[in-house]
């Protein structure tokens, strides 16, 4: 019996409650890394938007049937990512294309050490923060950017003109670079 | 090129840089930095689609539920192997316990060592060395009967 709310659990205790089905245990654990290992997937596969998703779910199930292996001394994003990782090598190398070891030598290259997962996760909330502090009339812009809208539309729907745009996006960025100084 | 310049074609254009635009990145170091932060944003923004975390979320559930479904049988027969164990261990001590049948107490009167009074009964009454004789001989006999 648990009394402690699931989001002050460590992973570890997570993935304890994971491995005898607890299904509010698995939504916990997927909420905190999903958008990091998703962004590691991008950066994998940058050109393939259908894969990035086809794996990001095959991780997950992968992890689930895995809980057994995974070590309280691993960091579960890092973890992850491994997971991640070997899926897309795998996936690779089942394609007989001329292509596959370039793609293998770039995977290999950049392969995600959980001190970089770890730095990786630091930078999201960092940047999370960060957007945060920014002015209104800033963080509007910003997000609205991230939500992948081009400038014009971005002045279209708040009604300003297009340099308005740009010269908060401009200040933003200015911003976000002194916010972030510790972190880049 | 200017760092103005600059910004307002790689954030108009999406990051599909000139060549003077290229050229001018390579030498600007405030220039990186912006694209930097650029990146960041960009990564951060991508998010899984509603319908993928549904997806997602749906089958590793169904396959973590199919797993612990999994794990009964065996859960059950390792149960099983151990009350048969108990079982067995039980039977055992109480077969132990109980009195033992009259075969197994006369191997145990026979295979016991000459040390009580009474098994030397005889050695008390037959005192020549003619009665130890005769002694001997009805031993034998008995023997040879058994």
């Amino acid at each position: 019996m648990r009394h402690e709310p699931l989001d002050q659990l460590s992973d570890k205790e997570l993935v304890d409650l994971c491995r005898d089905g607890d299904d509010a245990a698995f939504t916990e654990l997927y909420n905190r890394y999903r958008l990091q290992l998703f962004s590691y997937l991008h950066r994998l596969l940058s050109n393939d938007k259908s894969l990035v998703d086809d794996i990001f779910q095959q991780v997950w199930i992968r992890a689930v049937r895995s809980w057994q292996r995974y070590t309280d001394q691993q960091l579960l994003l890092a973890w992850l990512c491994r997971i991640a990782h070997n899926l897309v090598m795998d996936h690779f190398r089942s394609k007989d294309s001329k292509a596959t070891v370039e793609v293998d030598e770039n995977l290999m290259a950049d392969t995600f050490s959980p001190e970089e997962a770890l730095h990786q996760l630091k930078l999201d909330e960092a940047l999370q923060n960060a957007i945060e502090q920014l002015p209104p009339d800033q963080q509007e812009i910003v997000r609205l950017r991230m939500e992948g809208l081009a400038f014009k539309e971005i002045a279209e729907q708040k009604q300003i003109s297009i340099n308005t745009a740009l010269g908060r996006m401009h200040y933003a960025v200015q911003n976000l670079r002194n916010l972030l100084s510790d972190y880049l | 090129m200017k760092c103005q310049d600059f910004e307002k074609e790689y954030l108009l254009e999406d990051g599909n840089l000139s060549t003077e635009a290229r050229a001018h990145a390579q030498t600007c170091q405030s220039c990186r930095d912006m694209m930097q932060i650029m990146n960041l944003l960009s990564n951060a923004a991508r998010v899984p689609s509603p319908e993928l975390e549904r997806r997602t979320v749906h089958a590793a559930l169904s396959c973590m539920r199919s797993q612990k479904a999994s794990r009964w049988p065996a859960r059950i027969q390792a149960s099983l192997y151990a009350a048969a164990a108990a079982l067995i261990l039980l039977l055992g001590v109480i077969s132990l316990q109980m009195p033992s049948s009259p075969e197994t107490q006369a191997v145990a009167v026979t295979s016991e060592p000459l040390s009580d009074p009474d098994a030397l009964w005889y050695l008390n009454r037959k005192e020549t060395s003619s009665e130890l004789d005769e002694l001997e001989l009805e031993l034998a006999l008995y023997a040879n009967l058994l």
